[in-house]
């Protein structure tokens, strides 16, 4: 096991570099120069070369490359171009507001949607069944800026119960209540998306395995039924459960972009948009870099999930 | 089949559900969904027990907060609360002391600049001509990143691009008298209004103390750059959530006394957002100017909005179609001018809150001659014109729009018809903003939207003159050059208002590109906000220590 993890670290990290130098290549290769955004429009000449020394864009692309490689191994990610700030300092929160929007996201998704697939799953065609496959297909196919703005309307203008925007009241208080409150609009939107695909997911699997010979078998043997659907059926469908959810964590990673911007919630998706439109190359890479290691590092987690929970599988 | 007929019905009723809900609340602005808001609506008002606090909303983030080196307006607008600047501008060009008590000359080339006394940065140190002094030689200095090179150009011993000659250690042009007293001197006689926009108005005093303490080619990504720790005007900075908000608080040590309000949150939000966050009372004013900015469509939800202030002016900001001067001359250019139907853009995009323009100027500045009027929309008259000149108009022309900007985009399908209906041969190409902006810029298009913000000085060598950095259409016309360099050169504003009256008739009837619109500036704020955004947006905040809220 230990020497499987030694080994899946190794690969990983050609693969990063690999990652590396595709990012660099493709967001270099966007068309635009970002010069053109950080001068003003009655700069010279002599001006504009200035500006595009000290974003190091006068480099040629290959030396860019190996500077930031270099600057990275050493734990510096560069200066915003747009800000001038550190990227390094800045990131820390915009992974905190993100991981906090993703972890009340997914522990609300899974915590209804691994339930109601069971049940939907057990009473299969049946009117629950229809009921909670119908809601689900609707959490799907909502467009998330529809369903974020008719939510901000409803409950933030027309109620007025909650903040239509923003991870905390500026200038108040601060208090976990006040971020609860800023939590709620976002987390239902995208627990909306999330939940609907657990659901379908785990009544996928499951109904594959009612119809599992073991399942038969078990209750030939008359086992009790919560026995049989815990003990022989839910822990088998553990293994796509799984890998939705270590797919679906790197998603989220790299930000939930439209529910970041119409909740102006400061994560890493809402960042990521203005870090495109004002083509910030080192924030860019910086977090192409963070959704690959994020990806990967999931990816292991899940393979090694595999192993506990199904004895078959051995590394 | 029974149960796909049962879940359909489902999604339907759910689907009418929200679609009732918003639809409801979105036509009857006047009513309902107002009477609502004054009530419950106020609860997530942040500062519903805080009367002395700012909330402001912008559209777009700064670039950090270097008083040397502030492309973007947001950065400049934070600026003028964080660092003093010489002059005040309540109005477009007429000036008043700030931290300069006077700003004289008797030959408009040199400048006796008298600071008030006992002015302070906000660690107690007070401000003087050195810091005055040390600013300008950052600018003038070749290794300093500033966007200000070209405000102090004119003063003597610097080169066009505001940096000393070569092999000079200071700016030649500048002598501290005493602590509260310097000279500026230009090369040559200049508009004194000039120099008191670009220099009085326009450039931060940065403290000397703070910044000595780095290298002058390290300043644009030090912390003086990015987390100022000492402030000279109203507020100081506190911190920056990038992308997300900017907190202020007042300076105790302000020398026109400390703000009313206490605190300020800056928050970045988009225009949307901006919309519901002046409804709901998350913010109590948007900043205006191309920088807090409600999208037109919803203009009038706000309007009609009984908690809000709505108003609007004529403002600096433009768009224009760029024409591409090596690809077409004069006639063809004039023909596309009389083709588009620049008031219908107005009426149909704007619903009246633009105006056209006649030729680069809005109606904002002093300089404007409204004498000189626009080019009326004239179908046969473009037709006519196409003809003579003799242009191939089964030509395909590319007309490159770019994204962002959603008055700019529908208006080039108008434009696009327009063009047609003159017998041009018009295909819309879209690429996002920085994209189309470096294409106009090495002259790779043909026809062009872009913004343009002016400035209250009519100069506008920058975009009409060969030399100039920003010539997107590409003119090279020996008389623009020359009423250029006349009006940039002339001391006299009545002078200058004559010249910039010619270059506009003559801009006008050479078609350089067509002028579609200024953009009205909106003031939008709540009821409860005394203060707020001026009809001149550039002088806001020459206020804002006295703005209070009810």
């Amino acid at each position: 096991m230990g020497k499987y993890i030694v080994k899946r670290i190794l690969i990983t990290i050609p693969v990063l570099l690999m990652v590396t130098v595709f990012c660099f290549i493709i967001v270099n290769l966007a068309p635009g120069d970002p010069t053109d955004l950080y001068i003003s429009e009655n700069a010279t000449e002599q001006q504009i070369a200035q500006m595009r020394a000290s974003l190091g864009l006068d480099q040629p692309f290959p030396v860019q490359y190996f500077k930031w490689l270099l600057n990275l191994i050493q734990g510096n990610l560069g200066f915003s171009f747009a800000s001038r700030m550190p990227v390094v300092d800045v990131l820390p929160s915009k992974i905190w507001a993100t991981v906090t929007l993703m972890f009340s996201t997914l522990v609300v998704s899974y915590l209804i949607a691994i339930p109601l697939g069971i049940i939907s799953a057990r009473k299969q065609n049946g009117f629950v069944d229809n009921m909670i496959t119908g809601v689900s297909f609707l959490g799907i196919s909502i467009p998330n800026f529809f369903f974020g703005l008719a939510l901000i309307y409803i409950f933030g203008l027309q109620l007025g119960i909650l903040p239509t925007g923003g991870m905390e009241t500026l200038g108040g208080n601060g208090g976990w209540l006040d971020r609860i409150q800023h939590l709620v609009l976002p987390t239902i939107v995208l627990a909306a998306f999330y939940c609907s695909n657990m659901i379908r997911y785990v009544r996928a699997s499951m109904i594959d395995i009612f119809s599992e010979n073991y399942m038969r078998t078990a209750t030939a043997k008359g086992l009790k039924e919560k026995l049989i659907l815990w003990g022989h059926g839910v822990r088998n469908a553990w293994v796509p459960i799984i890998t939705v959810i270590s797919t679906d964590i790197p998603k989220m990673l790299g930000g939930a972009i439209v529910t970041e911007q119409i909740f102006q919630w400061p994560g890493i998706g809402q960042w990521m948009i203005s870090a495109i439109n004002a083509r910030d190359y080192p924030v860019l890479m910086a977090i192409n870099l963070i959704a690959a290691v994020s990806v990967l590092f999931f990816n292991l987690i899940a393979d090694l999930l595999y192993a506990a929970v199904d004895p078959r599988i051995r590394y | 089949m029974v149960s796909f007929k049962k879940l359909a019905l489902l999604i339907m009723i759910l689907f009418g559900m929200v679609f009732f809900l918003v639809a409801c609340g979105g036509g009857s602005d006047d009513t309902e969904a107002t009477g609502d808001n004054d009530g419950e609506g106020e609860e997530f008002a942040p500062d519903g027990d805080e009367d002395d606090t700012l909330y402001v909303g912008l559209t777009n983030a700064p670039g950090g907060f270097n008083p040397l080196n502030a492309p973007d307006t947001v950065a400049q607008w934070i600026l003028r609360m964080l660092y003093p600047t010489l002059l005040e501008q309540p109005e477009s060009l007429t000036f008043e002391g700030n931290l300069a008590e006077s700003f004289e000359t008797e030959d408009n080339q040199n400048f006796t600049v008298t600071l008030r006394s006992g002015a302070e940065w906000s660690d107690g140190e007070p401000i003087t001509a050195d810091d005055v002094a040390y600013t300008l030689e950052l600018i003038a200095n070749p290794d300093v990143e500033t966007t200000w090179g070209v405000n102090i150009s004119s003063l003597e011993g610097l080169q066009s691009t505001g940096k000393w000659e070569d092999g000079a250690d200071g700016v030649a042009g500048v002598e501290v008298i005493d602590e509260q007293t310097l000279i500026l001197t230009t090369k040559t006689p200049v508009d004194p209004n000039y120099i008191k926009e670009m220099i009085g108005f326009n450039v931060y005093i940065a403290p000397k103390h703070i910044a000595e303490q780095y290298e002058p080619a390290e300043l644009a990504n030090s912390e003086f750059a990015t987390t100022p720790s000492v402030s000279g005007s109203i507020y100081q900075f506190v911190e920056y959530e990038t992308d997300s908000y900017v907190q202020l608080e007042a300076n105790p040590t302000y020398y026109k006394g400390e703000a009313q309000l206490k605190n300020v949150y800056l928050r970045v939000v988009n225009g949307t957002n901006l919309v519901t966050e002046l409804q709901s009372g998350g913010v109590d004013m948007a900043a205006g100017g191309g920088i807090g900015v409600v999208p037109v469509t919803e203009v009038d939800t706000l309007a009609n909005d009984d908690n809000l202030d709505f108003e609007s002016y004529p403002g600096f900001a433009t768009q224009f179609m760029f024409i591409n001067n090596e690809e077409f001359d004069a006639d063809v250019r004039l023909a596309m001018m009389y083709a588009i139907d620049r008031e219908a853009i107005v009426e149909q995009l704007f619903r009246g809150n633009a105006e056209i323009l006649n030729s680069t100027y809005t109606s904002a500045s002093v300089y404007f001659d409204p004498d000189v009027e626009a080019i009326p929309h004239d179908v046969d008259r473009a037709r006519e014109l196409l003809e003579e000149s003799g242009f191939d108009s089964s030509q395909e022309i590319e007309l490159t729009v770019p994204t962002g900007n959603r008055a700019r985009e529908q208006s080039a399908s108008l434009i696009q018809q327009n063009l047609e209906e003159a017998g041009f041969n018009v295909t819309q190409v879209t690429f996002d903003f920085v994209t189309a902006l470096a294409n106009v810029r090495e002259g790779n298009y043909q026809i062009g939207l872009i913004g343009i913000p002016l400035t209250s000085d009519p100069d506008q060598t920058y975009l009409w003159s060969q030399s100039g950095t920003t010539n997107l259409a590409r003119v090279n016309d020996d008389k623009i050059e020359a009423l250029l360099e006349q009006g940039r050169t002339s001391t006299d504003m009545e002078e200058r208002q004559e010249i910039y009256s010619e270059l506009q008739e003559y801009w006008r009837d050479q078609a350089f590109s067509v002028g579609l619109y200024g953009d009205f500036q909106y003031k939008v704020q709540s009821k409860n906000l005394n203060g707020g955004i001026k009809e001149f947006w550039g002088g806001s905040l020459h206020d804002m220590h006295e703005w209070t809220k009810n």
